[in-house]
């Protein structure tokens, strides 16, 4: 029996007690509804009806009988290859810009930062579709430079770059992690690199970059997963049709279509399922290779 | 035995929000002795205009029911049916819903609508002064779901001051495909290069619709589709003539247009002549545009079948609500109270009730007995709009986005073709 006046059994059980609002919220709302959807991954399931069996049949079909699934993955996968290279480098340029150590960093550091605080809003996708429209801010700049280009949102060929640019314009959350990773390169290591006769692109290369290794693998990862994911730019900027001709289809668009819009919420199911292990593929292959290109400093 | 106590720790809290939920509950139950206030959630489509009047109209049924209080979520239309299926689906559906003949057979057959018929003969819902047409067209398989707000046909929304300018003599009602190109061309010559005779409309389903209903077919028939490849080929290659001969806004600026609010779209702007729309968007589109506008008949194949397909619009309940009496009432104020009449002023086209039509009479404008004197005239050669299958709406963004890829040259028309049919038959199999 629980003695209710023994000390030490309190003492065991009340961190407990104050991780339990978290403890059943993670219970409830996200252990559940993944292992449910994991359950429904396997069946047939349109919310009227409740799910049947099916198997693997929602995995083959959409491995071998949906050209939407390949459509939608290589836009995503497009999405991620390109952008998060261009963001990471654009905000480790700017990082090393910053670390120079001009004044108002404070207020640099915090009007880049704003972006990726609401880049992903609804606000901004729809502030986008304005700017990168056919009479858009950047169609009539480039307009004064002589160059005739059609609506960037309207075009096949150029919406999927509006939401590259998008994502690349939300280069703030890396910045300045790649400010505070560049303040902890010893400054000895300059200094003995310029004796040794080394130039600002030598020292780059063999200081900061490999320094900087652990960072770089930490955003790279970060900014891999969250692209992966992206959903409301594409949402609204197509008006939720992934189009045009669904060159911005996104995975997690079409996974909402599929889910909400033709109530195929096994095969959504699926489908997200699959995209946790497209992401794990991706994120283990670039732990694999971190073996070979990222140095921690405690290693020598 | 840590387990174990973790288990009962665990087990114990749970029951102590189980029994804050409980007494929770019991208050509620408690007041409801008393005057109740009821909430009745509300959504509807359409633009700005439309958001004002219906705010209007439900601040009056508030004062006139203080015991209901009516909150309201809006969307623009092609947003609309995804937003409420999926509400629908969390089981979160709002308890009154506008709904029309283009969405009604998708959401009954997802078992989202209730069947009203309690309703009517417990004489919550009056439909004694409601047209007969009205009342069929807010049917599926025989039952009343769907209660008419107005009805409306498709025609040919045109921008007059640009007919004229063109020379060209104004359209007739019946008018057939050969004058319809023909006028196209000449608005084309007068327009120039910045505006085009008509909007791109090979992806507009209520268009292909009318198309097939000219060669004695429709769209869907049963749970599949009711027309063929030769059909669908002809109805693409004649929009891609259209867009050769420059009569349509180029791909990217059209697909651009997407579903924008009348307020925004390129009729009211000035950027295109002609669109295909329900005949009660006249008046909406005459709101937010600087030439005078005017409705015709959608273009016709002269031996084809003429009779045209009556579009009602209409409100809903959804299936699951818990205030069924009080969602009955608020339908029964929209379409019978001669109040709400007067500010609702034939939004949706002439009202179901000849009495209301009789009671907006006097405070109708231009655009609207425009609206009328078509609707008039269409009526005697109407039918009752054709039913659609579940999933049918997603089949009808599906044609959107087949003809995009025509207009962007990503897929040869019988490439399109195939596609669109063995997808739609994939959706709509499901």
């Amino acid at each position: 029996m629980l003695n209710l006046f023994d000390q030490k059994r309190w003492s065991s059980i009340i961190p407990y007690l104050f991780l339990a609002p978290w403890l059943i919220g993670l219970l409830v709302f996200s252990g559940f509804p993944f292992l449910s959807s994991l359950y429904l991954s396997f069946t047939n399931y349109n919310f009227v009806s409740s799910p049947n069996w099916v198997g693997l049949k929602n995995y083959l079909t959409m491995f071998t009988q949906d050209p939407q699934y390949f459509q939608a993955l290589k836009v995503t996968v497009t999405y991620v290859l390109v952008a998060v290279p261009l963001e990471l480098s654009f905000a480790l340029f700017l990082a090393l810009l910053l670390n120079k150590g001009i004044r108002g960093l404070g207020i640099y550091r915090a009007v880049y930062y704003i972006p990726s605080l609401i880049g992903g809003s609804v606000a901004i996708a729809i502030l986008w579709q304005q700017v990168f429209g056919d009479n858009g801010i950047v169609n009539q700049l480039l307009g004064y430079a002589g160059i005739d280009m059609p609506s960037w949102v309207g075009t096949p060929d150029y919406a999927i770059w509006s939401l590259i640019l998008l994502k690349v314009w939300q280069f703030g959350s890396p910045m300045v992690i790649f400010l505070a990773g560049l303040k902890q390169i010893p400054q000895e290591f300059y200094e003995a690199s310029s004796l040794d006769g080394a130039g600002k692109w030598k020292q780059f290369i063999h200081i900061t970059l490999p320094c900087l290794s652990p960072i770089i693998l930490f955003n790279g990862i970060m900014q891999i997963i969250s692209s992966f994911q992206a959903f409301t730019p594409a949402y609204i900027i197509s008006n939720g049709t992934g189009g045009p001709v669904n060159s911005t289809l996104f995975y997690t668009l079409y996974l909402y279509q599929n889910g909400f819009g033709n109530f195929q919420m096994g095969y959504a199911s699926a489908m997200a399922w699959s995209l946790l292990l497209i992401i794990a593929f991706f994120t283990g292959l670039i732990f694999l290779t971190s073996k070979k290109w990222v140095h921690y400093g405690d290693q020598g | 035995m840590k387990l174990k106590k973790f288990l009962l720790l665990f087990m114990s809290t749970i029951l102590f929000f189980g029994l804050a939920a409980c007494s929770s509950e019991e208050t509620k139950s408690g007041a409801s002795d008393s005057k109740e206030i009821v909430e009745l959630r509300v959504s509807w489509w359409g633009g700005q205009a439309r958001h004002d009047k219906m705010n209007e109209l439900f601040d009056l049924f508030e004062e006139k029911n203080p015991n209901i209080k009516v909150s309201r979520e809006f969307t623009v239309e092609n947003q609309y049916a995804e937003k409420f299926t999926t509400q629908a689906a969390g089981g979160n559906a709002p308890d009154v819903m506008q709904t029309s003949s283009f969405f009604q057979f998708d959401f009954v057959k997802r078992n989202m609508m209730l069947d009203l018929g309690t309703l009517i003969d417990s004489g919550d819902i009056d439909v004694k002064d409601l047209d007969p047409v009205d009342i069929e067209g807010g049917k599926v398989n025989d039952k009343l779901y769907a209660i008419s707000l107005g009805h409306n046909i498709t025609g040919v929304l045109y921008n007059k001051t640009m007919f004229e300018k063109a020379g060209l003599e104004l359209p007739k009602n019946n008018w057939t495909w050969d004058e319809y190109v023909e006028a196209a061309k000449a608005l084309q010559k007068s327009l120039g290069k910045d505006a085009w005779a008509t909007e791109d409309e090979g992806g507009v389903y209520r268009g292909l619709e009318l198309f097939a209903q000219q060669r004695g077919k429709s769209v869907f028939k049963g749970d599949g589709l009711g027309i063929n490849k030769q059909d669908l080929t002809d109805w693409f290659t004649f929009w891609d003539q259209m867009r050769k001969d420059g009569l349509t806004p180029p791909a990217d600026i059209q697909s651009e247009q997407g579903d924008k609010a009348q307020e925004q779209s390129m009729l009211a702007l000035g950027k295109v002549a002609m669109i295909s729309k329900s005949s009660n968007q006249l008046k909406i589109y005459q709101g937010s545009a600087k030439d005078e506008l005017a409705i015709v008949s959608y273009p016709m194949d002269p031996n084809g079948e003429k009779k045209v397909p009556l579009i009602v619009a209409s409100l809903g309940v959804s299936a699951k609500t818990k205030h069924p009496k009080e969602a009955a009432k608020l339908i029964n104020f929209v379409v019978n109270d001669p109040d709400a009449a007067k500010i609702f002023k034939g939004e949706h086209g002439p009202q179901a009730s000849k009495q209301m039509q009789e009671v907006i009479k006097p405070l109708l404008g231009e655009p609207e007995n425009k609206e009328y004197a078509f609707v008039d005239e269409m009526i005697q050669s109407s039918k009752p709009y054709p039913s659609m299958p579940s999933n049918s709406t997603s089949v009808q963004k599906l044609l959107l986005s087949t003809n995009q890829a025509i207009a962007f040259k990503q897929k040869t028309i019988s490439q399109a073709v195939d596609e669109f049919f063995s997808q739609a038959e994939q959706i709509l199999n499901r």
